[in-house]
């Protein structure tokens, strides 16, 4: 018999009966879903230099809180004894830390998710009364001043100085855990009537050890989303150093050390003018409780840059990556923003879903969106219930919001960890 | 009506690749002209579209994943990073014996392969299915199978073939000649065994 050619075989395969054209539905969701997991890979690494340098910027808004968390949970520990029973009055405590007025510390933080997965960030710290706060490295330096709601952030090596005002004005206490304030004592003294009121904490005494050659009585406290170790010199009653690990807003490490309190401080260090010789950037950001409203429009700037797509996860890396990526796009000039504009877009949209976050668990956060379409009616994407209310409150794709009695019923939906 | 997404685009210029690597919009377009390709070379190896749609979803799943560290620099290379992706793809799938079976099951409803388009190949006008084919495929060495699959389902050429299974082309023209001759005969002898059970 004579050999086929691959003629004949073209012949035999041409005739399959297989529809090798795919929908365009098909197309476009992989297409969408690919590129949700190329930006999930890339937005990490690929972040330019400029990101970097907004990234450690708006992170120094962390860091205070960070601070004064931590203080405060000191001080908790310090008054407990080895049972992790409450020995002083917190009351008291409050009223002895109040007597801090200026400060000095160094802090390393290791983030593992946020624009730059795996940074560590080496600061010293300055604070003053009455709400003061320096932190710097070798290439940064971020000045807040909490008063008069106004901060500096400067980047050496680019030469690019930030300068930020904000309000505090509609600063409200419903939602535990948030933090800010004007006045980084006071801060320090409400996180520690929060924890006071937190059945839920758990204390563990480490004892005496010796620490640098030091005598120091440990404690670790474990809250909502934070595990804090302490380090506290019995002699001063202060914390020589502070280990805090949590989760919000990725998972992180901080260590404070070489803390130093009362000392002198020279005042011109918080002073919040621009070098010379350095690019200004003006912007205005809101420093108030997150709300619903901004939760919506966070989500509507996100099916914006996505083709009406929602966000696939409701998880905060995922969310922080997407942030990544939806910065890159402004600084590149995308959509025409600004320099200070775009700024604005990118606080704006973190603080919706900080809103989502910072919910307790009673609320029964759940979130449908993944496979909704920016306009759809009557499709719930997001839900959950408000403190003190019997009722649900339900985002719908289209963005509108009503009050249901019950929860939907969406077998997609998944509950949001905050 | 289903709308579908035909592949008409003229070939996408070499620095696309380069910025897909960074650029969504670039990987986008990347992703828009070779998407309907692996398609196609998925849907007529696995036959059951749903599958097709799924096994080419993850390759590119894993090309989103893996792009940066892609150092082609041209569509060609592109082309052949993807198809091996796919290929290997293709044959995970398949080592699950459910898998072939979901295929085969799939294929007799294909029907009767046109007798004068199988005639050339195994000397008449026999009556034989699809399902034979896919099933005289099966009997095929992974290896076989691959070359065989890229080269009438890929409707790739020997030089690319041989590029994505790291083989000289002229041992790809040698396997290939081979592994059709044995697909041939494995279906001569379906024919037959099919003849003898007709006329038993």
């Amino acid at each position: 018999m004579k050999e086929t050619s691959d003629r004949d075989w073209n012949a035999l395969f041409d005739q399959l009966p297989v529809d090798v054209i795919p929908s365009i539905d098909h197309h476009l969701d992989v297409r969408y879903r690919a590129t949700e997991v190329f930006d999930d890979q890339s937005n990490s690494l690929q972040l330019t230099q400029t990101l970097k340098q907004i990234g450690q910027t708006l992170m120094k808004y962390k860091v205070p809180h960070g601070v004064a968390a931590s203080l405060c949970i000191a001080f908790i520990l310090w008054i407990g004894d080895s049972s992790g029973k409450p020995a002083v009055a917190i009351e008291a405590l409050i009223e002895k830390f109040a007597e801090v007025k200026t400060l000095r510390y160094e802090s390393t933080t290791k983030m593992e998710g946020g624009l730059v997965p795996g940074m560590v960030l080496k600061m010293k710290g300055f604070y003053s009364e009455p709400g003061l706060l320096r932190t710097e490295n070798d290439r940064l330096v971020s000045i807040v001043d909490f008063v008069e709601g106004k901060s500096l952030s400067i980047d050496h090596q680019t030469k690019i100085a930030f300068r930020f005002s904000f309000s505090t004005d509609n600063l409200s206490q419903d939602i535990p855990g948030y933090e800010i304030n004007e006045n980084w004592i006071k801060s320090m003294q409400q996180f520690l009537k929060q924890a006071q009121d937190d059945k839920s904490a758990k204390v563990e005494s480490l004892g005496l050890k010796q620490l640098d050659n030091r005598d120091v009585i440990g404690f670790r406290v474990g809250m909502e989303h934070r595990t804090a170790t302490f380090w506290i010199d019995p002699k001063t009653q202060l914390p020589i150093r502070i280990e805090v690990t949590g989760i919000r807003p990725t998972r992180y490490e901080m260590v404070y050390t070489n803390f130093e309190f009362n000392v002198e401080l020279d005042n011109s260090i918080f002073q919040l003018d621009i070098p010379d010789g350095y690019t200004a950037s003006d912007a205005s950001i809101d420093i108030s409780l997150p709300t619903e409203k901004d939760l919506i429009r966070s989500l509507e700037m996100f099916a914006e840059k996505r083709e009406g797509r929602f966000p696939l996860k409701f998880e905060q890396g995922y969310l922080q990556r997407s942030e990544g990526h939806f910065q890159l796009r402004v600084v590149e000039g995308a959509n025409g923003d600004s320099n200070n504009d775009w700024l604005k877009s990118v606080l704006a949209y973190r603080r919706g879903f900080e809103f989502a976050f910072r919910l307790p668990d009673a609320s029964e956060v759940h979130y449908a969106g993944a496979n909704a379409r920016l306009g759809e009616r009557d499709r719930p994407i997001f839900w959950y219930k408000p403190i003190g209310s019997e009722a649900y409150r339900v985002i719908y794709a289209d963005l509108s919001v009503r009050d249901t009695n019950e929860a939907p019923k969406i077998p997609d939906a998944i509950r949001v960890a905050n | 009506m289903n709308q579908r997404f035909t592949n008409e685009q003229i070939e996408p210029r070499d620095d696309l690749v380069k910025s897909a690597r960074t650029d969504r919009e670039a990987f986008g377009a990347l992703f828009d002209y070779f998407y309907p390709l692996v398609f196609a070379y998925c849907v007529r190896r696995l036959v059951v579209r749903a599958v097709a749609e799924d096994v080419a979803s993850e390759v590119f799943f894993k090309v989103a994943r893996e792009i940066r560290n892609f150092r082609g620099q041209s569509i060609e290379e592109f082309r052949r990073w993807v198809f091996r992706i796919s290929t290997n793809e293709i044959n995970a799938h398949l080592r699950h014996s459910k898998s072939r079976r979901e295929l085969l099951e799939a294929a007799v409803l294909m029907g009767r392969i046109n007798a004068e388009i199988i005639a050339p190949i195994t000397g008449n006008a026999s009556m034989l299915d699809w399902s034979d084919l896919y099933g005289a495929l099966e009997q095929l060495s992974v290896r076989e199978q691959s070359i065989i699959s890229l080269r009438f389902f890929g409707n790739l050429q020997h030089h690319q073939i041989a590029t994505i299974l790291n083989l000289k082309e002229g041992a790809i023209r040698v396997a290939l000649c081979r592994s059709l001759d044995r697909l041939r005969q494995i279906l001569k002898d379906r024919r037959d065994g099919l003849n003898e059970n007709l006329y038993q």
